[in-house]
Parts: C-alpha cells; structure tokens; sequence
C-alpha cells in the first residue's frame, strides 16, 4: 500500500502527458473534418452555380447566350437543386442589380438549420422584355 | 546497480516528469499547426465571382442617355453596351481627347460597377494600352478608400483592336480592411 503511494505522483505525471496527447489529437482531427466540410460545401456551391449558368445560356439555343427574364421565370430550379442534392441542402437566389436593385427569384430545398454553409455568388447578364441588358446576381448557398 | 529504492523512485519520478514536458511541448506543437492550418484557404470562389462581375460589367446596357459634348455633341443611348462606349472612349483618349470630357459617360460606369459590386468589397477598374515594352494607364474607375484592405482579386480582359492596339481592361476588388467589417 505504502509503495503505491510512492508511486502515485509518477502514475499522475504519465497519465496527464497520454491525456495531453489524447486530447491533441481530438482536436486536431475535429478541426481537419470541419475544413474538409467547408471545402466540400464551397466546391459542391461554386459547381451548382457554374452549371446553372451553363444550363441558363443552353437553354437560348447556344452556349455563351444571355438568357432571358422569361425564361428565367419558367427554369426549374427547383429540379436542379434536386439533381444536386448529394445530402446538402440549398438555397438558389436571384437578384436585380442595374439598372433597378430589386428581387427576382428564390428556393430553398429545406428550412433545417446549418451546421456548416457553403456560398457562390455569380454575375450575369439577362435581356429584359425591352431588349436592354441588366446584370442578376446569382447567390448558391449550400450547408449540411 | 542503481542505488537505493529512495533513487530508484527519484529516477522514476524524474522520467515521469520529463515524459510529462515532452508530452506537453508535442501538444503545444500540434495544436499551434493545427490552428495555422485551420480554415478553408481556396480563392477559386472569389476569383470566379470577379471573372463574372467583369463579363458581366461589360456586356451590360448603358441603361440610361449620356451626353458627351466632344467636338460635336455625342448622345449614348441606354442599349448601348458598356463595352462598346468604354472602347469608344479609350479610342478617344488614345487621340488626345482630354477625359473630362466623359466624366458623364465616366460617372454611368461608375454607378453601374458600385450597382455589380457589392458591399463591402471595393472596385478599381483600370484600362490601359498594353504593347510588347510597355502599359499606359488611360482611364481608372475606382471607389476604393484608404483602410481597403491590400488583398486584391482581379480579372482581366483584353480587346485587340483593328489598327493593331491592344486594350487591357482589370477589375480588381479589394476587401474592406478588419475594422470597417466589424462596423458592418
């Protein structure tokens, strides 16, 4: 009895340096998982937006077109978002920025709260019904 | 060998101990790498929305009449596309016309590029003469403020015009620097 408590203070000093490291290693690998899910967020956001400028000048008739305000009122977004899903949910928004500031379009695959968001914004071009070219902002957000 | 018991357990305690410092400087070591390398370091996100807030910029409608008084007076209609009067103008200047003669047409581009770019990014626009030696800075439109930030994204686009000129035109957008974000 007496030679374990001799013993006990050497016993303390090696199990808080294996709880140090343990603990380290915790944490570093909980922080790795949380950018790896950053990084996937962002790049499955920033792919989703780019195919759906693709898919808005394909649907003129050519790549590099400019889409109209009609046919942007009649695109499935909706349907893209499904097709993107891959567990994520997703917000699609368009927006007015010249010559009038103003909402055009918007969805939202789910309401559930985030733990982590992925974000795209793109600028583009889009011919109104008097022919004038107007810029939209195009805003993807992704989170899990 | 190694002495008494009252050493052995001295020596124990002592490699405890060191095992102990080791331990705790290892620790200390991953964690401060662990947080340098924390955070998501892409750009390709910030450089894409640059590339298409340019195209975009430039392939728009004037959306307004401009007046220009150049030798006679010049009217720009609201289809007109910015690119087409941006390379108007550079051609002009290019022959010596003084640039306070677009200031209208100047102050439209202006109201566009703060209606693309949104806060709190700030926008330079620059265009210039490029040739094999050389770039001649001709016209810059910006609304960038003494604390914006030094990291910039840019894109870049360039017209290569009949006579053999080349015309480059930049975008470059800067974040606000930290306390101006905080204040937003």
């Amino acid at each position: 009895m007496a030679g374990f408590f001799e013993d006990l203070p050497v016993l303390m000093f090696v199990l808080a340096g294996v709880a140090s490291l343990v603990f380290t290693g915790l944490v570093s690998s909980q922080s790795r998982s949380e950018d790896r899910l950053q990084l996937a967020l962002d790049a499955a956001a920033q792919s989703l937006a780019d195919d759906i400028l693709g898919r808005l000048s394909l649907r003129e008739g050519s790549p590099g077109s400019l889409p109209s305000t009609s046919t942007l009122e009649q695109t499935d977004f909706e349907g893209i978002i499904a097709e993107y899903s891959n567990g994520y949910r997703t917000s699609i928004g368009l927006a007015r920025l010249y010559p009038v500031y103003g909402r055009f379009y918007g969805t939202v695959s789910a309401d559930d709260p985030p733990i982590a968001t992925g974000y795209a914004v793109r600028v583009m071009d889009a011919t109104d019904e008097s022919g004038l070219v107007i810029i939209l902002e195009l805003r993807v957000v992704v989170w899990k | 060998m190694f002495g008494s018991d009252d050493e052995r357990g001295q020596l124990a305690l002592l490699d405890a101990m060191v095992f102990f410092a080791i331990a705790l400087l290892v620790s200390s070591m991953l964690l401060s790498q662990a947080r340098q390398d924390s955070g998501p370091s892409s750009t390709r996100g910030e450089e894409a929305y640059a590339d298409s807030a340019l195209q975009a910029f430039l392939g728009a409608s004037i959306g307004a009449s401009v007046s220009i008084e150049l030798e006679e007076p010049v009217e720009i209609g609201p289809w007109e596309k910015v690119s087409d009067c941006l390379l108007a103008e550079l051609h002009s200047l290019l022959d010596g016309h003084p640039i306070k003669d677009f200031d209208p047409l100047n102050t439209a581009l202006t109201d566009i590029l703060e209606s693309v770019v949104h806060r709190p990014f700030h926008f330079s626009l620059s265009a210039c003469e490029v040739s094999e030696s050389h770039a001649t800075e001709l016209l810059e439109l910006s609304n960038v403020i003494d604390n914006a930030g030094e990291f910039a994204y840019a894109s870049s686009t360039i017209f290569a015009e009949e006579d053999g000129a080349l015309l480059m035109i930049v975008l470059q957008l800067r974040p606000p620097a930290l306390p101006e974000v905080d204040r937003i």
